[in-house]
Formats: structure tokens, sequence, C-alpha cells
């Protein structure tokens, strides 16, 4: 372009220049321009230097000396109509003037020389690409991206040209995560190419590399990142160098490892700080903001304020110059901090901002993540505060929904699955367990499929620690273990096994931890032993991720505690592994749990990874034997010393129990001794007395009992009292009165009846079933039907039966106590009542004596009753006449204790008298006393008559021998009771 | 759920120490200590108390780590009454008036307190109890409590609560033993035995020996005569006495009951038995009071000796052997010499068990006792159950005097309650007692017999309630004067 010779040196020198200003090296560039002074330029060329001078003072930062610079060049530009140098000289001066805040005008300024159609197209092209990066840094992204899109599709445009622009639209794309930077980086590759711009094709590559990641492609990413981080080291470039450090670190933060990412941030540091390059570039807010995200703040309030400090200085310093990436993520940084530190306002109005940004910006992929971490903050918030009211949740469930279409469209499976997590969260918390279901299972099957196209297996470990720190990935354990068998063939051949004392991971220990302190929480409330061996075994599976768990009792164990086994899904069969005769003395030796496993062979893919520990309080109390295949993981001191420290809360508590059960059965003792043994029936009489005897004897056993006794002597009561005071007094009470019920309904009330058997009929539990564990007493047993005595005849000898229209077999253990008021042998007579049901019935038969015969009793009950009505009706009447006494002790009480009860009742309710007259006591007692004495004396009769044909089995020929008369004369003695009832 | 993901690690791992190192067994002072120590550890706080509410004043009562203080520091009283009420932990910022500012503020100026509190609550089984709260502060503070230790705090409170909660109820239990334990010894004592004969006096000597031993006891004497009463006395009055008393009547149960019942059942015996601990090894360190051994069938006696030789046993179907520390003190009214002649009674076992014989004479041969014993069962019947009877009649004194008390010091103490019941008057006349055997009971009767009784009865009764006039008596009775004079005849009721 110039003629002159010496111009072709000074060309070459100048564009060895603009190449250094390109690598910001700046210094380099002033030295060679001060050699390129000393050679005496003419004019032109002088003004030409002046401009690549101001250049290099925007670089190094002097800004006033620049544009000292600048105003003696504009004085002298008027001498020259070089329109080339005229193009420079615009272009620097609006790039200062950019740089001074008075970015609209040197937009102005770009924008009218760009349309100088006298330009060449090279100045054309670099005006072009400083307008695109105005516009850039004003926020103008999709300007930029036009102009640099014209450029690039401009045939006139070189290579280079053309590389560097696709570079630029390929970094906004990532700055802004649009996630479409793969067409552009090929274009920069390519170009770059051609033009040997190595520098370019570099960052091009860990452009590429990055958003590979950020897509999560996680692959050798960090391979990748690596060796682009040693070829921009040699290349001695700046830009490739920083955007390598940068992005390892990025890669670095996002599987956690702070600290080594810190180290390469420090690099980037180094180099940023060598250059003295003015103001804040973008990498340098990029380096600031990754520099924060490795600080401790989710941990430490000093480390969350200091944080929230440095975004606000970069904030301040983005306001005035407001160069790119910053603002959305910034502000994104801000409101995750100030919700860790609970600013909840704070955090969502730096949310909004960060929101309002990214719209502009329209990138999918932020906006989905602000607004997923928006519905997170106000669901915390509003949860420490109170319950979820529903319009909050609703607030909640839309921004997410929102945030659920952003993700979709940015294809960001990984905030997907996030967002889905945090729904079934959501859903779970107010109780709607279909739609969490729903939400859970996506996301676990997301989770599932970044996981699976994850090769490499070292990173699927590290993805998923990653994956971790984030809440909701706890909640969707169990959906992950349900959606797991997509396993390949090749897996299930050879189980990866790790070695057991390689330790886990720091996140799975923390889970264990939190679950380890509530279970000791719940072990040390258990109430019971049984409860806290219970409470011990459900814990240590959890915990542990076990499959399997059970306790087998020492043999010489003095309690009864069974052997109890227990695994996390019902198929799973519960045999007893068998432990290696060597283990045994181990594991009963040793203190601590002690962990074995066998070593699988090729075949043996059933191999189990155990841990055995024994319990001992200081007697051994058995030992507990927890377990899982070992393709799962094997087990790791570290479970073994958790499952140590849930033994000893355990046997703590273990030892409180079984002192404080000692003390509350020798308690019980001591109160039995000292307290009336059966408060609920009253008898001071001899027959009662033996009725006592026979209670307390039969109440410590399993026995079956069968109660006699007339009506209304309180059969019920014994029943009762044997069930209170037998080992089964806290298990079920269950009273059927067989003459209560239908015939028909008798079974169905029984053995319970399964739905549908007729049309209409609801599935019902019987009552033995419901009575397992417990006590059923059958009241008039002989009221029931022959076939169902064999039935329960053979629940009685089984223990066990199906309900009425099933076959499914229910195993019962009951303890039955039946009651009759009717002569039973007479009934077996009659084959009313199975002979072997009766045997089987009556381990023991309690006979209660009627009241006639217990006269002490009456008086005893009388008072008692007097009493009870008394306060009942808040009368104070003080006793019986003796009248009264004689009569109610002449009186035969046919209806026994319960006609002594109603009769009371009814005379302490009308009486006005202080002490009851027979004419209270009316009814059946006053016309007993009317009665004749010889009436009496025939009444008397009929009842000797009557109990001794009771006694002897309805056998008149017998009961007529020991009455000492004629069997005629009993006859006939019958036939005149019959014949005057029947008058009656 | 997340809260606990505020918390780290290292701080999770101290937790679970400290909760293990809990030890609820020891007294609650030093379980104060311990808790509010480890709270300062691990809050950083200044200072930590523990504050409880007297339940007579209802003041604060403070403990801090050294134990109770003298005086009540100054606190927030506010935060600890707010705790109380709600139950739910706070923390929270107050400036130098006692004002609270939120913690929210980031910036905090120097004289400013910051205070933790978290209410001691054990929540088991939707009861609810209540031990006071947990508090710390720092008074000149630039950072304050933060969530995080909010949450450490309020997770060492609730355990802390659980671990109060079992020593509130095992002290409760212990209370309630202590004082049943004393009344129990105390009404068992043999000093308190009614009874002055030298035969009773022989017993109490033989039981002044026996106090503070384990001798295995054999106690004979008829039905009756009270061998369950020192059975009782023998075990409340050793060094066994707080430890479980079981007992067992052999005569009353059926054979393979007895069995099960003594030594226990292995599962698997038969289908429908569940493994069960037998009442041997339930009164482990204790007594076994074996009622009516000459009744035991003789496949448990051999069990039963095995057991007394060895003190060792299986249970029915098991295995291994277990061992029990249980003193045995049998009783019979059988002679055993002649059980033993007659093939009932093993020998040996005889032998093993016969070596301390208490014998209990029949009350017929207790000289005075029987009216002292009269006396006091009546006093103890007029005493629970607030009749006024005040003694017997002459008549009842004889009668029980000539009476041959076939079921001994039991029958006595029924009759005399039952005639407290029956006494018309205010002393139990002679026909109160019913040592007549009741109509009923009296199988051999012939309906004549029996009718002849009843009518005798009537008679009785209606003269009772005439005052003897037999007019007024035939009245109640519906008949004539003749007819009543001549039943009264036949049925051998003549003028007294």
């Amino acid at each position: 372009m110039k003629p002159n010779e010496s111009i072709v040196d000074f060309d070459a020198a100048l564009s060895v220049i603009d190449d250094l200003l390109r690598r910001g090296d700046a210094e380099t560039a002033f030295s060679r321009l001060t050699e390129l002074e000393n050679q005496r330029p003419d004019k032109h060329q002088k003004n030409i230097l002046s401009v690549r001078l101001i250049q290099i003072l925007i670089h190094q930062g002097q800004i006033d000396a620049a544009q000292r610079r600048m105003k003696t060049v504009i004085k002298k530009r008027k001498e020259s109509v070089d329109p080339g140098f005229n193009a420079d000289l615009a272009i620097v001066s609006s790039l200062l003037g950019a740089l001074t805040g008075q970015t609209a005008s040197a937009i102005k300024d770009l924008q009218s020389l760009v349309e100088d159609s006298s330009l060449s197209p090279m100045k054309r092209n670099a005006a072009l690409t400083n307008l695109a990066c105005l516009f850039r840094d004003s926020g103008q992204w999709f300007q930029a991206i036009d102009l640099l899109t014209q450029l690039i599709q401009n045939p006139d445009s070189t290579p280079d040209e053309i590389a560097r622009a696709a570079l630029i639209v390929a970094e906004i794309h990532l700055d802004l995560e649009l996630d479409q930077v793969a067409p552009w980086i090929e274009s920069v590759l390519t170009h770059a190419a051609k033009s040997g711009a190595w520098e370019m094709v570099k960052c091009a590559e860990i452009i590429r590399t990055l958003s590979r990641f950020r897509q999560g492609d996680l692959d050798g990413c960090l391979r990748e990142l690596n060796s682009h981080l040693n070829e921009a080291d040699q290349l001695m470039s700046i830009q490739p160098r920083i955007m390598a450090r940068l992005a390892i670190a990025e890669y670095l933060i996002f599987f956690g490892d702070d600290a080594e990412a810190r180290l390469h941030l420090s690099d980037s540091k180094t180099i940023l700080d060598s250059v003295n390059l003015s103001g804040l570039t973008s990498h340098q807010t990029k380096h600031e903001l990754l520099w924060i995200e490795t600080l401790p703040w989710r941990r430490s309030r000093d480390a969350a304020f200091e944080s929230l400090d440095r975004l606000e200085i970069i904030l301040a310093v983005i306001s005035k110059y407001p160069r790119l990436p910053g603002v959305v993520p910034v502000w994104w940084l801000s409101g995750r901090i100030q919700a860790a530190l609970g600013l909840h306002d704070n955090a969502r109005k730096s949310f909004q901002r960060a929101l309002t940004e990214a719209q502009k910006n329209r990138s999918n992929r932020q906006e989905a993540r602000i607004l997923h971490e928006m519905a997170l903050l106000d669901w915390n918030s509003s949860r420490s505060e109170s319950e979820l009211s529903g319009s909050e949740r609703n607030k909640i469930l839309s921004n997410s929904t929102r945030a659920l279409d952003c993700a979709m469209k940015a294809g960001d499976l990984e905030t997907e699955w996030l967002i889905h997590a945090f729904r079934g969260r959501v859903f779970l918390d107010s109780n709607e367990h279909y739609p969490a279901t729903g939400e859970l299972e996506t996301a676990s099957q997301q989770l599932l499929s970044l996981i699976e196209s994850i090769a490499d297996p070292d990173l699927i470990k590290r993805y998923r620690m990653a994956a971790h720190r984030a809440e909701s990935i706890r909640i969707l354990e169990p959906y992950l273990e349900s959606s797991k068998p997509k396993q390949s063939a090749a897996e299930r051949r050879s189980p990866p096994i790790r070695p057991h004392d390689e330790s886990d991971d720091g996140h799975e220990d923390v889970r264990k931890l939190h679950e380890l302190i509530r279970a000791l929480g719940g072990i040390h409330g258990s109430t019971s032993t049984r409860d806290l061996m219970a409470k011990l075994l459900r814990t240590a599976l959890s915990v542990l991720n076990a499959e399997r768990i059970q306790f087998i009792p020492h043999p010489g164990l003095q309690t009864t505690q069974k052997a109890i086994s227990k695994s996390v899904s019902e198929t799973a069969d519960l045999f007893i592994p068998e432990i290696p005769r060597e283990w045994n003395r181990d594991i009963t030796d040793s203190i601590h749990p002690l962990i074995f496993f066998r070593q699988p062979t090729e075949t043996d893919i059933d191999a189990r990874t155990v841990i055995c520990a024994s319990l001992k309080d200081p007697q051994p109390l058995g030992v507990i034997q927890i377990d899982r295949p070992a393709r799962l993981g094997v087990f790791t001191s570290g479970d073994a010393s958790i499952l140590e420290s849930m033994i000893q809360t355990a046997l703590l508590t273990h030892s409180i129990l079984s002192m404080r059960q000692r003390l509350a059965d020798l308690t019980d003792q001591f109160r039995r001794e000292i307290t009336p043994e059966y408060p609920n029936i009253i008898g001071q009489s001899g027959p009662m007395r033996d009725v006592f005897n026979l209670i307390h004897r039969v109440s410590s056993t399993e026995i079956s009992v069968l109660i006699t006794g007339e009506t209304g002597t309180g059969k019920d009561l014994v029943a009762r009292t044997i069930h209170d005071t037998s080992i089964r007094k806290h298990s079920p009470f269950v009273y059927l009165d067989c003459s209560a019920i239908p015939v028909a309904l008798i079974e169905a009330e029984l053995f319970g009846i399964e739905k549908g058997v007729a049309t209409g009929v609801e599935q019902r539990v019987g009552l033995l079933e419901y009575a397992n564990g417990g006590t059923i007493v059958l009241d008039e047993i002989t009221e029931i039907p022959l076939s169902t005595q064999a039935k329960l005849l053979r629940v009685l000898q089984e223990r066990d039966f199906e309900p009425v229209g099933s076959n499914r077999t229910v195993k019962v253990d009951i303890r039955l106590i039946s009651t009759t008021s009717k002569d039973i042998l007479k009934s077996i007579s009659e084959q009313r009542v199975r002979e072997d049901f009766y045997y089987r019935l009556n381990g023991i038969t309690i006979d209660i004596p009627p009241l006639r015969k217990r006269d002490a009793d009456i008086l005893l009950l009388a008072r008692t009753f007097l009493q009870r009505y008394n306060s009942e009706f808040k009368k104070s009447i003080r006793g019986f006449t003796p009248e009264t006494i004689d009569a109610m002790l002449d009186y035969p009480w046919p209806g026994n204790v319960r006609e002594l009860d109603h009769a009371i009742r009814k005379a302490v309710l009308f009486s006005q008298r202080d002490d009851l007259d027979l004419e209270d006591l009316n009814g059946t007692l006053h016309q007993y006393r009317s009665l004749s004495f010889d009436e009496r004396v025939k009444q008397f009769e009929m009842t000797v008559v009557n109990e001794t044909l009771k006694r002897f089995g309805g056998d008149r020929a017998e009961s007529a021998r020991v009455l000492g008369i004629p069997k005629t004369t009993l006859d006939r003695l019958l036939k005149r009771s019959d014949s005057r009832q029947r008058k009656e | 759920m997340e809260r606990w993901n505020r918390v780290p690690r290292e701080k999770l791992e101290l937790l679970i120490q400290i909760i293990a190192d809990l030890s609820p067994l020891d007294s609650e002072d030093r379980l104060i200590r311990h808790l509010i120590r480890n709270a300062l550890e691990f809050t950083g706080a200044e200072r930590g108390f523990l504050v409880q509410i007297d339940q007579d004043s209802g003041a604060f009562v403070f403990y801090d780590a050294d134990g109770p203080c003298a005086q009540a520091p100054v606190v927030s009283r506010s935060s600890i009454s707010q705790v109380l009420e709600t139950s739910m932990p706070i923390c929270l910022v107050e400036n130098s008036d006692g004002k609270s500012i939120s913690t929210s503020a980031s910036i905090l100026a120097l004289d400013l307190k910051t205070i933790m509190c978290s209410p001691l609550v054990a929540r088991i089984n939707q009861e609810r109890r209540q031990y006071g709260v947990l508090y710390v502060d720092s008074r000149i503070v630039t950072q304050p409590f933060s969530r995080e230790d909010l949450d450490f705090f309020s997770l060492l409170s609730e355990h802390a609560a659980i671990v109060f909660d079992h020593l509130h109820l095992m002290r409760k239990i212990e209370q309630d033993y202590k004082l049943l334990h004393d009344e129990v010894r105390s009404k068992y004592d043999y000093h308190k035995i009614v009874g002055q004969c030298d035969a009773m006096k022989k017993v109490y000597q033989t039981l002044e020996v026996l106090r503070n031993t384990d001798i295995d006891v054999l106690i004979t004497g008829d039905t009756g005569t009270g061998k369950e009463l020192i059975a009782k006395a023998i075990h409340y009055a050793s060094s066994r006495s707080n430890m479980p008393l079981k007992q067992i009547n052999c005569a009353a149960l059926p054979e393979g009951l007895v069995e099960a019942e003594l030594f226990g059942v292995e599962r698997n015996v038969a289908t429908d038995v569940n493994r069960r601990s037998g009442k041997l090894e339930d009164a482990n360190g204790g007594s076994m009071f074996l009622d009516e051994i000459g009744d035991m069938p003789l496949r448990v006696q051999n069990r039963l000796l095995r057991f007394l030789e060895e003190r060792r046993f299986r249970r029915i179907g098991g295995r291994d052997e277990i061992s029990a520390d249980v003193r045995i003190i049998a009783a019979t009214n059988k002679t055993l010499d002649l059980e033993v002649a007659s093939g009932r009674f093993r020998d040996a076992l005889r032998y093993r068990i016969d070596v301390i014989n208490i014998h209990l004479p029949p009350l017929r041969e207790r000289d005075n006792d029987l009216e002292l014993l009269a006396q006091f069962f009546l006093k103890q019947v007029v005493d629970q159950s607030g009749i006024s009877i005040k003694g017997f009649t002459a008549d009842a004194w004889n009668l029980m005097k000539s009476y041959s008390w076939p079921g001994n010091v039991r029958e006595l103490k029924h009759r005399v309650q039952s005639a407290a019941f029956l006494a018309k008057a205010q002393l139990i006349d002679a026909m109160d007692l019913g040592l007549r055997k009741p109509v009923s009971d009296e199988p051999s009767l012939t309906l004549e017999d029996q009718k002849s009784n009843f009518i005798r009865d009537l008679l009785i009764k209606s003269l009772i309630g005439a005052d003897q006039d037999e007019t007024i008596a035939s009245r109640t009775l519906g008949i004539d004067l003749e007819r009543f004079q001549a039943l009264r005849r036949i049925h051998g009721l003549t003028e007294n």
C-alpha cells in the first residue's frame, strides 16, 4: 500500500506490534514501538505509531495518558488523508470513548465508520469487530452477534477476521450459556487454522470442551482441559492460558474439588496480574466469580459475608464498565449466598435481578436455574417459618414449572432432574404421594440416564458425589435402586467389588452420620427391650444400606427374646446365612463388630459381604448379622464402626430398660402382695375363696378354662380377671356372646369372611384373628352349632384356620376361655356339644357358686352396691332394716349377683328412707316374703331336686337314689313343677 | 430433613460421641454438668446454663457446668420463657437494652448478646415431658450464633431430653419400688405373725436362724396352717427380698403344666407352644415357692432334683443348660416319709429338700392363739369394711374352742370374716359362725334331711327376728302358733 520501501519493513514491524497487542503483551509491543520510532519514521508513520501507542496505553490502563496522546494525534490528523489511518484512529478513539464512559457516542462513531463505503474491507472489518465488541460490552449481545455474522458471511473477509469474529460469537454463546457453540467453534477452527492463528484455535478448543462439559458430556473433559492448558502455556499467549485455567477451575468446582480449583485460579490470577490489563476484563470477572464459588460460604458465615463483599465490588465495577458476562452470574451467586445466610428477602431480590437479565439474554439455561433456585428459596424460607400455605405452595410449584420449561428448552438434563426431585419433595411434604412418586421417578430416571451416559467409572463416582450436594438426591435413593436393573450383562457377570479397606466417599459417610444420629435418638427412646431390638435392627438396616439383618439371641439368654430378621424387600428370603464355624469364636470374643467377606469367584455372583457383632451386657445377649450382596459394595471398617456406635447406644439403653423392667416386675409383685388380689370381684365367702384360688392358679398358665355358673354370677368378670392377671394382659381381650348372635353368623364372626363370598359381603376380620396373641372368651359355648365346634376344635389344636370363603391360612395364638350357664354334661349327652370339644375347652373348670350359697357375700355385695348407688344418685342411705337383711338372706336370688345389683339400684333410686326397707326392695323379694311357709318349703324342695339332677347330668335314677326317694316321687315332683311353671 | 445437612460432618461425629457418652445411669447432676460442658465446647459460647422450673415457687433454677448456681445469673429470661412456652428452639441477638434484633443483620455492634435456647422435651409414645431448657449465650460478640449452631444445639437438647426422661422414669420406679418393698417387708415381718404358743415360738426361732441365709427350706403343716405366709416371711426377711419370689402350686396343675411352668419351654417342642421362660428362670436371684411339693409328679421331681444338685437346668425341648441362682422354699401338707414309702416321692429329693424343716402346728394345738387370731381377723375385717362389730359372744367363744378346725387358721379367718357380715348384733354369735356345713354341700343328705334342715333354719331365723317370741315368729312365717310349736318340736328346737 505504501510506495516507500522502508515502509515494507515498517508495515511488517507494525503487524508484529498489532499481533503482540492482540495477545495482550503490551510491554513487548511497547519496546517494538520504541524501536520503530527510533528508526525515524515519517510523519504519517509517526501518526500511525501514535495510534498504536494509544492502544498500548489503553492496555496498560493509562487512560489519561492515552487521552492526552489522542488529543495531539487528532490535531495532527488533518494533515493526513490516509483513510486507513483515519479508520484506525476512529476505532481507537471510540474504544477510548467507551472506556471513559461514552459508549453511546463511541458506538455512533463506529457505526458511521462502518457505513463509510470508501473504507477498505480490512479496516471495515476491524471497525465491525470493534463495534460488535462494544455492543457486547454494553450488553447488546444480539446486535453484536448480527454484526459478526455479517462479517463472517462476507466473502471478502479474511480467514483470520472470520475466525476472530466467530470466536467472539462463541464466547458470547458460552457466557450466556446459550449452548449453540459448536458451529461457531467449527468456523473458528477451520478459518484460524488457515491463517495459522494457533491461539485462536486453542481458545476455540477450550470453549468446545467447556461447553461439552456444561452439556453434561463429562467423559475425558479434565484430560482434554489439561492438555489444552499445556499447549496454551507453550503458546505464550495470554487468552488461552487464562481460559484453560478458568475452565479447569469450573470443572473442579462442579465436582466439589474446591482446593484444587483454587490452585488453578491463583495461577490464572498471576497471569492476569502480570499483563496489567486496564479495568475489569471479562476474564477477571469470571475469575473472581469462580474464586468466590470456591470459598466455603455454604458452611461459614465469615466466608459468606466476605463473598458478598467481593460480589459487591464486582457489581460496582460492572455498573461502571458494563463488560460482559458478569451480571447474571454475579446476581445469581449473590442470591445463593444470601439464601444460605438466611437473608431470604435479599436473596429473592438478587434472583429477580438475575432473572430479568437472563430473560433479556434469552438464556433458557440460566433462567431455568434461577427459577429453580427461587422456588427452592421460597420453599425453604416459608417452611422454616411455619406451615406451607396453599398459595405459597402453588407459587413455588408454578415457579418450578416455569423452571422446568426453560430447562427442557435448554436441554439441561441436570437442572431437570434437580427440579423434578425438588417437586417430589414439595409434594411429599404436603402428603401428595401420587404426584410425588411421579416426580421422583422421573428425576431418578433422568439422573440415571445422566449417569449412564458416563463411561468412566471414576467419573460416575465423582458425579454421584457432586449430585449428593443437592439435598434432593437423598430422597431419590429408593427410586434409584428400583430403576437400577439396567445393569449391563458384563457387569452382572463380574460384580465390581471394592476392597473393603477403601474408605467410603465423604458424602456417603455424612449421610450415614445423619441417619445414625436420628437412629440413636430412636434407640435411646425405646420403651421396651423388644422395641429396642426392633429399632436397632431397622435402623442398622437402613443406615448401612444393607439388604438383610438378623438378631440371633444367645442360647443361654434368660429372656424369651426371639430371633428377629428383617430385610429391605418382602421377597428377599430370610434364611440365616451360615457363618463359617471358625468365625463363631471370633464373633463372640471380639468387642468390635467384625466384617466378613468371602472372596467371590468368577461364577460366584451371590457372594455376600457380612458384618457380625456380638452384643454383651455384659452377659452375651446374642449376635447381630447384617449383609448384602458383595456386588453392591463391600462393607468397610467405617460401616463397622457405625454399627458399633449403634450397638453401644443400644446396649446402654438395654441395660436401663432391663433394669427398669426388673424393677417394674418386682414392684408388680410387691403390689400384689399388699393389695387385695381381685378388686373387681367381691366375695368373702368360702366358695368364692375357692374361685379366687382357682383364678390365681390358672391365670399364670395358658390352660383353657371353662367357667360355669348360673346366669348373673359374674362369669364374664372372672374371665376378664383371668385375662388381666395373665401374661397376655397387654394383648387383646375379645368377648363373644354366642347366644346373642344368629347361629348362621357365628362362623363369619369367629373366622372372618372374605370379600365377595356372597353379594354385598365386605371382607371382615374374624374375632379369632383379632384376638391373636390375647384371650378370646366364648360366652354360652353350648349355643355354638356342632359344625362350628368342629372347626373351633381344629383351631385349638392346629392354631390356624381359614376365613370363610378364603384359602388364606391365618395363624393364631390365642387363649380360650369359655363359659356356660347350662349343664354342659347334659348338653353332651343330648349331643349338642361334641365331647372332644368339651375336653379341649375344659382344661380347668371354675364353677362360680350361686349367690344363695354365699350368705356372707349377699350382705357384702348389698353394702357395696348401696355405696356405689349412693354416690351415683347422690343419696345418703345408711343401710338396711333387719327385716330386709333377713329377706335378702332368705331369698334364693335366682338372678344371682345381677339381680341383687338391680334390686339395690332400684331401691336406692326410689327410697326416701334412711335405711332400705322391704318396701323399697319390692318386686320378687317382697313377693317371696309373702309366700306361705309351705310354698317356701316346696320351692326349696324343687331347688334341691334340680341341683341334684344337674350334678348327675340329668340322671333321674341316680338323683332319686341320692335324695333317698323313689324315682316315681322324683318324676312326680318334676311334673308338678313343670305344670306350675306352665301355669305361670 | 435438610437441617441435618447444615451441621458439618466433624460436628456430627462429635455429637455422636457426646450422645454415646451421655450416661443416664449416673446422677442427674453429672448429666447436667456433662451436657453444659459439651454445649459450651461445641457452640463456642461464653456461658451455658440448664434452666429448670421449681415445682413449688415456679421460679427458674439455674445450673451451670459446676452444678446449681448459688445466684441466678443475668440471662435473657424472656427467651427462656418463650422456649418453655413454645417448645421451639430459638437463636437470637440482643442489644444492650435486652431488645432482640434479627440475626439477619449482617453488621453487628460489639455490645450485643447472642443467645441460643432449646427446650429439653422428651417425646416418647405420644407422651411429652419437659425437663427445662438448655441455654447458652455470649455477651460480647462479633459473630452471632448461626442456623447451623442452632441445629447442632437443638439436636443435642433432643437427645439430652431423652436421657433425662430415662433418669426420671428410673427414679420414679425406684421410689415406687422402695416404698412397696418396705411395705411388703413390713407386712411379712414374722414378728407380726399372730401366735404366742410354744410351737409357734419354735417356728420363730428357726426363722431367726434363717434370716439372711440362702438355705433351702421345707415347710410342713396341715392345710390352712399358713405355710405360704411363712414362705413369704422367709423370702422377705432374706437378702433376696429385693429379688423375685415366684410360686407354683404343684397340686393345682396337670402334670405337663407343672413342668412347663417351672422349667420353661423351648420353641418348636410342639407346634402350638411358644418359647417361654419358666418360673425358675424368672426367679433368678430370688426364691421359688413350691407349694404342695408332695403332689409333684415324679418326672418333675427328677428334673427338680437335678436342678437342686447343679443349679442348672434345661428348658423343655431345650439343648442348652441355663443356670439360675434360686432359693427353694417347699411346702407340703403330706407326710413325705409316707409318700416316699408309697413310692410317690423320690427319696433323694426328700433328703435334698428336707434340710431345714419348719413344722406349723394345727390350730387346735395352739392353745390361746385361737383367741388372738380370731380377734386379729375380726379387727382386720372391721378395719377394711367399716362394719361395727365389737367382738364375740361367750357362746361363740365356746363353740370356737370346742371346734376341731380341720381347715386351721384359714378356716378361722373365713369363718370370722363371714360372721362379721352375718352378725345382726354388735357381737358375733355362735350361729353367725356357721360351723355347721352348708346344706347343699352335703351330697349324701336325703331330700328329707335337707328339707328338715331348711325348715329348722327358717324357724331359728324367725325366732331370732322375733326375739324368741313364738307368736310373732309364727306370724312372720305365715303359720299358726300351734303348727309352729309342733314344727319346733319335730325339728328338735327346744326352748332355751
